[in-house]
């Protein structure tokens, strides 16, 4: 895939590109926004990774820039330093995909970007049978196995499950999963989701020491992630 | 307005005074008993009106002089008839002879005398005795004169006068009588012209009046007269006699035809003839004068009375008794303009009414205005003080001391009251003004002066907050925009004050302004006080908090970053893997400082809202994100208890971090391999429910005398390993931060050697509000 690097920083910026191109993907770099916005105007982007603070032109201004002016404008990751949690909510706000605070982790990038890319760009309609690893989903049965052993699930948490396996490295913020599980709008509190999440943990034992890491995004959601350690290694 | 309490009670006493006086006129009028009073105006109005006597009016004397040249009385009748011819010779119009001969004398005498009578031409008016109270029952008798004289008589009329309480005459008959006759007064015979027309005593034209006024002309010896003696010898001119009423009447000392009057003279009598000259005179000169009685009288003694009491609701203290003094005057004044007129109304009834209401009402006033104030006067030395020291009780006993205490006590309340309250206010620490519902400004303290001249704005009260207002920029608004005074309309007292509004002078000084709706004690609204907080210094604070937060948060973590990748990229030989190790180990702890410092600033500043957090939930979330840490050094995490279902309050970021942050540093100083327990709990404290998590490794321990410190910034572990054990001792005061700010706290129990149990403990939400 094509992938735009945003950075004013050098060594990150082709430390990143190094990350990517050894996982298939071809980068350009863009050490700033000026320089970016001239040419969004005329190339395509698969997916844009954008630094927060750049001298000119900022990556929240660039993706402001790209909602007003594309169409159909490719999923943004954000890089940043910035690293409270009141910025990683703002950022994915503000439009962005994903969030990711620097230093930079390459299994992290590469799930991540791989996450965007999966989303953007859906493969074909799934079979009846969807299997992650050895989870293995029956969705005419709305039934779940781990390890061969079937799971006792309620109908909500099949769908929650799933939802956080198909759209793994992802953030997923709390009105999105509402509306795919409850419909729009509904008058529930706050806690059934964190009840049900906590719920699907326990069950599938999405805990580090089996692989898999359910993580809150705070004030945002959650994202589901599987741990890649041999990849960094 | 709002009515005083003592309003009510002043009106009650004031229909009070109004029915008493009103009774007491009634009362006067109908009993006369002020006659006395009443009299001696008459007779000094009387005096006033002095006139001089009718020109034909001339009286002969039977006087001291008389008896002495003539001869002692009483006269023989051949005297009297003598007398008699020698006036009709001189051709008088009439002759009153005001002798009684009512007893018989000798016979040829007594007929010489009506033949003397007949014979006068001039008509002969006599008089006839009422004798009463009159026999078998009668109220009178009457004893006409002698039949001779009866016969040649004009006319014969009474001569009887109307004694007054005090003895004086004031007042004649114009007639008497009863079913058989009425005789009139000898004046009114001698009035007429001809006296003779009328049939002596049988005259129904006749008035049967009660007792008229005599308008008396004027003190004994007001008319002129002559001696009967002087007639006698024919001293006296025919033409000083000639067509004049001749009144002929006894004044000699001793015959006893003396009666006191109003104009009573030296000797303090009038003689009886001289009061049928004036009453014949008041008749010749048309000036008779009939009194008021009955209910007109009543009416018109209440009519100033009303005046007054009228004057008592309306007007001030000081016009009533000018009101007062007026109708005096005023009433004086109609009572003789209508004596002059030929009315007597006796005023003084309605005099005394008006002496007594005045002072009656004076005190009824005083007394209600007294008790109303000592009423709320002690009212108010029973409300709670707004000063905070004591008042004097009254002590005083006697009445008045009494309210001259409690007045004194209210002033000085007051007084110190309008001290403070200035005081306090040009006493804020802040530039204050108190502004009318317009926004002009009443008030303002030492701060708001200082506020208008450094911007060179007119100072002084009375000026609007506009023009403050309108130097004043809105910050964060565009160019232009300037705050304005919150709208008055909605004067709703349960209303929340306007929100305040950040401002900047043109000189760059940042100004909060709140306005604060005032209200009067009815509702209405009365105002503002508008505050101007000068937060320069605390925006100038904030900017450069902000800046360092950006510092640490990017601009010291972006190189750390890039010191990280540099590494990473490094080709194979590049770096050393050990140089490579220890310098990513030194870029970390530099990252990891940042973000502590970021973190515990959050936890001081951060405004959460807080949501349901299960604590068992967000400890795994802990020890989840730790998995790297601890996995890569074979530490197991193990938790019990999590089925506690421990509901907190919370920010889920600023708690999950503080236990990350706990466990962190149990794997810090655990050794490789180790357990780490963390256990979660309920128990009930005096405030109620909390829930605990404690977290036990089996790591160095900390020396009792070490853990007090622990929770301070930069505070680490003594004898830790500094090469072995990354991370800067943020860590523990982030935690104690956070667990203030959600109302928990943290403790640690630790031996070393033995490992170290750290503990918090965050109260649970209720029951029925967690799900």
């Amino acid at each position: 895939m094509r992938i735009g690097i945003l950075d004013d920083e050098p060594t990150l910026a082709s430390h990143v590109e190094a990350i990517l191109t050894a996982a298939g993907h071809s980068c350009m770099i863009f050490n700033s926004g000026r320089r970016l916005l001239n040419v969004l105007h005329h190339e395509t982007f698969d997916l844009l990774i954008l630094d927060w603070n750049v001298p000119d032109f900022s990556g929240l201004n660039i993706l402001g820039w790209m909602k007003e002016h594309i169409e159909k404008y490719p999923p943004v990751i954000l890089l940043t330093s910035r690293s409270t949690e009141e910025d990683i909510v703002d950022g994915l706000r503000a439009g962005a995909d994903d969030y990711i605070v620097k230093p930079v982790q390459a299994a992290i990038l590469v799930a991540r970007v791989e996450a965007a890319l999966r989303r953007a760009y859906p493969a074909p309609p799934p079979a009846n049978i969807e299997t992650f690893d050895d989870y293995v989903f029956d969705l005419g049965q709305e039934r779940v196995t781990h390890a061969g052993r079937p799971v006792a699930m309620t109908a909500k948490e099949f769908l929650l499950a799933l939802l956080l396996f198909r759209n793994m490295h992802r953030a997923l913020s709390r009105a999105y999963i509402f509306e795919a599980l409850w419909g729009r709008s509904p008058d529930l509190p706050t806690r059934t989701l964190d009840a049900h999440v906590s719920k699907i943990r326990s069950k599938l034992n999405l805990r580090p020491e089996n692989g898999y890491r359910l993580a809150p995004v705070y004030a945002y959601g959650y994202r589901l992630e599987k741990l890649l350690r041999e990849i960094s290694g | 307005m709002i009515r005083p309490a003592g309003a009510s009670r002043l009106r009650a006493e004031w229909w009070l005074v109004a029915l008493i006086s009103t009774l007491l006129t009634i009362l006067l009028t109908a009993d006369r008993t002020a006659i006395r009073l009443d009299n001696l105006i008459y007779d000094n109005l009387l005096r006033l009106t002095r006139r001089a006597p009718q020109p034909d009016i001339l009286l002969v004397t039977i006087d001291n002089r008389s008896l002495k040249e003539v001869g002692p009385w009483p006269w023989p009748r051949a005297r009297h008839a003598a007398l008699l011819q020698r006036i009709d010779a001189a051709r008088p119009r009439a002759i009153l002879y005001d002798v009684l001969f009512v007893e018989p004398g000798a016979p040829a005498d007594d007929a010489a005398l009506g033949r003397a009578m007949a014979s006068v031409a001039a008509p002969v008016i006599v008089p006839l005795l009422l004798s009463a109270p009159g026999s078998n029952g009668a109220a009178f008798d009457d004893i006409q004169p002698i039949a001779p004289v009866r016969a040649a008589a004009a006319g014969i009329g009474h001569a009887s006068l109307a004694f007054d309480a005090d003895g004086l005459v004031r007042r004649f008959w114009p007639a008497v009588g009863d079913a058989r006759h009425v005789w009139p007064h000898l004046a009114v015979l001698a009035h007429r012209r001809d006296p003779a027309v009328a049939e002596p005593g049988r005259n129904p034209a006749l008035p049967e009046d009660g007792p008229q006024m005599i308008a008396f002309a004027g003190p004994p010896g007001h008319f002129p007269t002559i001696s009967a003696s002087a007639v006698l010898r024919g001293e006296v001119p025919a033409d000083f006699i000639a067509g004049r009423t001749i009144l002929v009447g006894a004044t000699a000392d001793g015959l006893g035809d003396q009666y006191p009057t109003p104009f009573a003279g030296r000797k303090g009598v009038m003689s009886g003839v001289e009061i049928v000259a004036n009453v014949l005179d008041s008749m010749e000169a048309g000036r008779t004068i009939r009194p008021v009685e009955g209910i007109p009288l009543l009416i018109g003694s209440l009519l100033p009375l009303w005046l007054l009491l009228a004057g008592f609701r309306m007007l001030s203290p000081r016009r009533t008794v000018l009101l007062l003094a007026g109708i005096v005057a005023l009433v004086t004044a109609v009572v003789a303009g209508l004596l002059l007129g030929g009315i007597w109304f006796a005023p003084a009834s309605a005099l005394i009414a008006l002496a007594i209401i005045y002072p009656l009402w004076g005190w009824r006033r005083l007394a209600a205005v007294s008790a109303y104030m000592v009423r709320e006067l002690e009212r108010l030395g029973g409300e709670p003080a707004i000063l905070p020291y004591a008042r004097a009780r009254p002590r005083a006993t006697d009445v008045v001391d009494r309210q001259v205490q409690l007045l004194e006590g209210a002033i000085a309340d007051v007084r110190d009251l309008r001290r403070f309250a200035t005081d306090r206010l040009h006493q804020m620490p802040d530039a204050v003004f108190v502004l009318d519902p317009t926004g002009a400004v009443l008030l303002m303290n030492g701060d708001a002066e200082r506020l208008l001249r450094s911007l060179a704005l007119p100072g002084g009260a009375g000026m609007g907050i506009a023009g403050l207002l309108a130097k004043l920029r809105l910050a964060g608004e565009p160019e232009g925009a300037t705050p304005s005074l919150p709208s008055t309309a909605p004067a709703d007292a349960t209303q929340a004050d306007d929100a305040p509004v950040e401002a900047i002078a043109p000189d760059g000084r940042w100004f909060d302004i709140r306005f604060a709706r005032q209200y009067s004690g009815d509702g209405t609204a009365a105002g503002w006080i508008a505050r101007f907080i000068d937060i320069s210094a605390a925006k100038a604070a904030q900017r450069q908090q902000d800046d360092l937060r950006q510092l640490l948060t990017h601009d010291m973590r972006s190189p750390q970053a890039s010191i990280l990748a540099v590494i990473d990229n490094s080709k194979p030989g590049e770096v050393s893997e050990e140089i490579g190790r220890r310098i990513r180990g030194y870029a970390q702890r530099t990252l990891d400082l940042a973000d502590g410092f970021v973190q515990l600033a959050r936890a001081q500043t951060l405004a959460f809202v807080k949501e349901e957090i299960d604590l068992a939930e967000i400890l795994i979330d802990a020890v989840d994100d730790l998995w790297p840490q601890s996995s890569g050094r074979a530490i197991a995490i193990a938790i019990e208890g999590e089925r506690n279902d421990l509901i907190v309050a919370g920010d889920r970021s600023l708690l999950t971090r503080a236990l990350i942050n706990l466990i962190d540093n149990a794997i810090k100083y655990s050794p490789d391999g180790g357990r780490i327990l963390c256990r979660l709990d309920r128990a009930e404290r005096d405030s109620g429910p909390v829930g605990l998590c404690a977290i036990r490794d089996q790591g160095i321990g900390i020396a009792p005398d070490q853990i007090a410190l622990l929770f301070e910034p930069f505070q680490r572990a003594p004898g830790a390993d500094a090469a072995h054990i990354d991370g800067v001792g943020l860590g523990l005061a982030f935690v104690r931060t956070v667990m203030a700010r959600h109302g928990g706290t943290i403790r640690c129990e630790s031996r070393p050697g033995e490992g170290t149990t750290f503990t918090i403990e965050l109260p649970l939400m209720p029951p029925e509000a967690a799900d």
